[in-house]
């Protein structure tokens, strides 16, 4: 009986290797069944040595999720017009919420491996899993406030 | 390009050739089941998001959806088989529809009787004669659809297996949506991937959005169309009345099939003249309230093109393969017409043209 009740709640249960994503802070605080649900929707991208990644004004529809590799960002919201970012840091957030494309280019320094989602794939998400939403906004609304004090120590 | 990667395009095309011959006898299933699939979606979707796993949640909708067309088939089908063998009655009886036949019916009789009052007091009219020969067509037209009707269902009976097969490839299809989705996304390349995630998403809300649109007009058409057609006393409602759902799938053309069959079932019974404008009226009423009411909030702008181009793209669709292609012309062209404007639009966005 006890196999059984086992065998029926591993059915429900999902594998840990979605829990990868918690390492990145926008996921930091989804259930292990609502990275199940992300993993369905993030796609892996591989990008070479100083391959471009986007470049500015290009239309967002994805956001990216560095796993390794480092990353060059030059544009207008990035610190003395350029910058180095890396593991787990992500892209596309900012200028998801802009609405205007991408307002910056993104080079790969080294080889990079990224996790991709929609980003109407995303917000259909979080629609539908208001509770997952609502820490998925909590984290991005952090990553602002961080960002716009660096900012304002920077000037 | 160097000559290995020539040579491995090449074999890589030859044995996507091959596949497509290879399976080209199943691409009617697959379509059926990625329109299957398209239908149920939202529903597994939806459980899933409940913490319900997707396996389980397509077994539920799966069970659900069988349990409505068990109930349907059970509550429904019979009636509609006795209204599809009266109407066939009716068509088919001893020595066929002829002119007597025809000429028994009061409302016939009564424009025969008047057209010869006419051609009395007009010398040289001859309108009763003209009058006869045009039921004598209409006749030698009647004598033939009940094999028109026969033949169709001898075609519903062979298309059984192909019935059978899409829920089972729909189930694979439903299971794993997702990682379908990320296989095709993985084959392309980094430069290509985010005008392929908007294309991939152009086509499953403009797809998805239009078949969900149309399953539930035709249920409110078919539904709207039984209940008028029974308040004014037309025998075989609930088969006009779903008739009607089906054909209002095609703009302009549908809708005027579904009255005429109204009315010509109240003229083959030989009801009165004000049945026939009563039937004829409640076809109207209908078409009024899913005109205003129904398509607005159901279809809304599912399809924004011009009624022009709608009424072009059908007659086009009819001339090309018959009702098959009117139903399926009109988001066929809308699909393929957003499709190359979505690219255009991303392929100048992302620098590419």
């Amino acid at each position: 009986m006890k196999k059984k009740w086992q065998w029926l709640k591993s059915l429900f249960s999902k594998p840990q290797t979605y829990l990868r994503y918690r390492e990145y802070p926008l996921f930091a605080e989804l259930g292990s069944y609502d990275l199940y649900l992300l993993e369905d929707r993030m796609h892996e991208r591989k990008f070479k040595a100083s391959e471009t990644i986007f470049e500015t004004g290009y239309p967002l529809e994805v956001i990216y999720f560095i796993r390794s590799g480092d990353i060059e960002l030059i544009g207008v919201y990035c610190s003395e017009k350029e910058k180095t970012i890396s593991h787990p840091q992500h892209l596309g957030m900012l200028d998801m919420y802009h609405g205007q494309g991408r307002s910056s280019t993104a080079i790969a320094k080294t080889p990079v491996v990224m996790d991709a989602i929609s980003s109407s794939d995303l917000m259909e998400f979080i629609k539908a899993r208001p509770r997952c939403g609502i820490k998925i906004l909590e984290a991005a609304c952090k990553d602002f406030s961080d960002f716009i004090f660096e900012k304002a120590q920077e000037s | 390009m160097n000559w290995t990667k020539i040579a491995f395009f090449i074999l890589l095309s030859l044995i996507i050739v091959a596949a497509l011959v290879f399976y080209s006898k199943v691409f009617v299933y697959l379509i059926g089941a990625v329109i299957f699939s398209y239908i149920l979606d939202p529903a597994v979707t939806w459980l899933e998001h409940k913490r319900i796993p997707r396996w389980l949640s397509v077994l539920f909708v799966y069970l659900t959806v069988a349990g409505l067309i068990t109930w349907f088939t059970s509550r429904i089908i019979p009636d509609i088989i006795s209204q599809a063998n009266n109407l066939i009655a009716i068509l088919s009886r001893e020595g066929g529809v002829n002119r007597d036949t025809l000429m028994q019916l009061p409302f016939l009789s009564g424009i025969y009787e008047y057209s010869q009052d006419l051609d009395t007091r007009i010398p040289g009219l001859n309108m009763s004669n003209q009058f006869l020969n045009i039921l004598d067509n209409a006749t030698i037209f009647m004598a033939k659809l009940p094999k028109l009707l026969l033949d169709n269902y001898s075609t519903i009976i062979g298309a059984v297996s192909f019935i059978g097969m899409i829920p089972l490839i729909s189930f694979f299809i439903l299971k794993d949506k997702h990682k379908i989705r990320k296989a095709m996304l993985r084959l392309t390349s980094n430069r290509y991937f985010e005008l392929a995630i908007i294309i991939l998403g152009k086509i499953d809300s403009t797809v998805g959005t239009y078949l969900r649109a149309m399953v539930l007009e035709v249920t409110a058409v078919s539904i709207m169309a039984s209940i008028a057609l029974s308040i004014v006393g037309v025998s075989n409602p609930i088969l006009i009345g779903v008739s009607a759902g089906v054909t209002n799938i095609i703009p302009y053309f549908g809708p005027f099939f579904a009255g005429a069959l109204a009315v010509l079932t109240v003229l083959f019974e030989g009801g009165p003249f004000m049945s026939m404008v009563y039937a004829a009226l409640a076809m109207y009423l209908v078409q009024v309230v899913d005109n205003n009411i129904v398509y607005p909030v159901v279809v809304g702008t599912t399809i924004n093109m011009h009624p022009l181009l709608v009424l072009l793209t059908v007659l086009a669709g009819g001339w090309y393969g018959g009702i098959l292609w009117m139903l399926i012309s009109v988001p066929l062209v809308f699909l393929i017409y957003t499709l190359v404007s979505v690219l255009y639009t991303n392929l100048k966005e992302y620098k590419i043209i």
